[in-house]
């Protein structure tokens, strides 16, 4: 169910491209950012991301513009293919910083710890991980994109749903429609069932939080479907979300991880600065006017920062 | 080729020929797909490549459309018409619906040509002489062009059958059923073993079909023997 963040084509190239990116300029800092002439020049930056999709494009973004208004020379490198070029980047020093998920992080440094539950107590574990390898995390965001469970409203008021543990009761009643991993995916049908009790009639094998699991959802062809929680659909179709309250998905809440060298308090705070401010509901509105209104992810993330006052 | 024995090795395990999801509910689906889209290709491509090879009207217009029809992918009929159904009848929009339409499609334009084809070959003189003994175009059509085009019409049904068994496997893309089951599912839940087995299966009963297609075009074929008498014996 990780697997949407997975983009390995081109990994190589752009890993290459990087490389020779970050070799080709430094020092330039005396020109200023630009953005804000008051702020006095600090060091620059690599802005990274952990994979070359809108969501996380959107918050590496973010924190590109917020440095750069604070006197920060940055350069972006948002189109790192995955998570796996992405860190490697990050531990050769070749990126700076870039915005990652707790629980999806994680794995790649402790395979063991777990990713679900407390979501700092995840935030913390990351952290804790990071550490030899000579990186740092700050805050993480109230926003969470992982795996959820919708279903229609009327489905919702009929049945009395509002998170899965009232889904329990019911399920039986109802098909899921899911990724076809779910019935071997601690997060989809066994967990479900092992934590919540929940065993629907039938499942039907869609896709990834796709648009397939939306026109079953949408056409009845099944009453409960997983999609990702930032997906912007869940708003477009006005979806219930039904809230994962005994915590059986993976954390994915964001989570800006930095070089150790490069880290420091003011940096942490300009940082937070966005990253606690982000909630599943802004970040849905802004992946929407990415992805389906098909604006720039600049302008939507400098728009947010701005109406937020952040900037 | 480790993964081709443990794809058998899946096969001869016992747990899985029971259940749902067992092999002969499977294959019972991957069939019944497969016969039904067979019968619908059948009964839409027969007639009118009968029509078209005994009339000799509108040939170039089906020739090419039928063409463009095989150049189409099964893949893009399914995702076509799986779009329509959400809309139109999302109660069947997901299975057999658009799977079954999309293999009648890919079966239509090979019954088809082969039909025409088959009338089309006939001997215009052996036509003419019918003709001559006073027998009116359905006759013509029914004891001479049918029985003689019957080869080539059972190479048409035989190579669309195979053809639908081979491509059923598209249903499991829109949570149908069938062989492609394991295809899918397999390589989703990494049991390769599973997806290695359902493409086994596959391959396997496509070759039956084919079989079993030659078999039926022999029991088929028309016994015209010099000493026979009469059109009694012709099948029409």
């Amino acid at each position: 169910m990780r697997n949407h963040r997975m983009f390995v084509l081109g990994a190589g190239l752009l890993a290459l491209s990087l490389f020779a990116a970050a070799c080709g300029d430094s020092g330039g800092d005396d020109t200023g950012g630009g953005a804000s002439a008051s702020a006095e020049p600090k060091g620059e930056l690599v802005v990274g991301v952990s994979g070359a999709f809108a969501e996380n494009q959107l918050v590496a973004e973010m924190y590109a513009q917020v440095l750069e208004a604070n006197g920060y020379t940055v350069k972006r490198e948002l189109e790192i293919a995955d998570r796996a070029v992405g860190n490697e980047a990050l531990t050769a020093g070749e990126i700076d910083l870039k915005p990652e998920y707790t629980g999806f992080d994680l794995p790649q440094y402790d395979e063991s710890a777990p990713t679900n539950g407390d979501p700092a107590a995840v935030a913390a574990a990351l952290s804790a991980a990071v550490a030899s390898e000579g990186l740092v995390t700050y805050a993480h965001s109230p926003a969470n994109s992982t795996n959820v469970f919708v279903v229609l409203p009327e489905t919702a008021e009929a049945n009395n749903l509002t998170d899965m543990s009232s889904l329990a009761a019911v399920a039986g009643g109802f098909k899921l429609g899911a990724p076809p991993d779910c019935p071997k995916s601690d997060f989809c049908i066994p967990g479900l069932k092992d934590t919540y009790g929940i065993e629907f009639a039938d499942f039907k094998p869609l896709d990834f939080g796709g648009p397939k699991t939306v026109a079953a959802v949408d056409s009845g062809a099944v009453e409960v479907g997983e999609l990702f929680s930032l997906d912007p659909t869940i708003v477009d179709k006005g979806y219930v979300v039904l809230t994962d309250d005994m915590n059986l998905q993976a954390n994915g809440n964001f989570i800006p991880v930095v070089r150790e060298e490069v880290a420091s308090d003011e940096l942490g705070a300009l940082l937070d600065s966005v990253t606690t401010t982000l909630t599943d509901e802004n970040m849905r509105d802004m992946v929407g006017q990415v992805v389906n209104d098909k604006r720039d992810v600049a302008d939507v993330a400098s728009e947010y920062l701005t109406g937020a006052g952040i900037l | 080729m480790e993964i081709i024995t443990d794809g058998f090795s899946w096969l001869t395990d016992p747990a899985n020929w029971s259940g749902s999801n067992g092999v002969p509910i499977r294959v019972w689906e991957h069939l019944q797909l497969s016969l039904i889209a067979l019968t619908i290709a059948t009964v839409i491509a027969v007639p009118l490549g009968l029509a078209i090879g005994h009339t000799g009207r509108g040939r170039f217009i089906s020739v090419q459309v039928a063409n463009i029809g095989r150049s189409v992918p099964s893949l893009a009929i399914l995702g076509l018409v799986f779009l329509i159904a959400v809309e139109r009848v999302p109660a069947l929009a997901f299975g057999s619906l658009p799977t079954i339409v999309a293999l009648a499609a890919l079966g239509i334009p090979v019954i088809l040509i082969n039909t025409y084809v088959g009338i089309d070959q006939v001997d215009r003189e052996t036509v003419e002489a019918a003709r001559g003994m006073g027998m009116s175009g359905m006759q013509v059509l029914r004891r001479l062009e049918v029985p003689l085009a019957t080869p080539l019409i059972m190479t048409g049904l035989r190579l669309a059958a195979v053809q639908i068994v081979a491509t059923a496997g598209l249903a499991a893309l829109i949570a149908g059923g069938g062989l492609g089951r394991y295809v899918i599912d397999g390589f989703y839940q990494r049991e390769n073993d599973r997806m290695v087995a359902g493409a086994i299966l596959i391959a396997a009963i496509s070759v039956l079909t084919d079989l079993v297609f030659t078999l039926l075009a022999r029991l088929a074929a028309p016994r015209l023997t010099s000493g026979s008498k009469g059109s009694g014996k012709i099948p029409a």
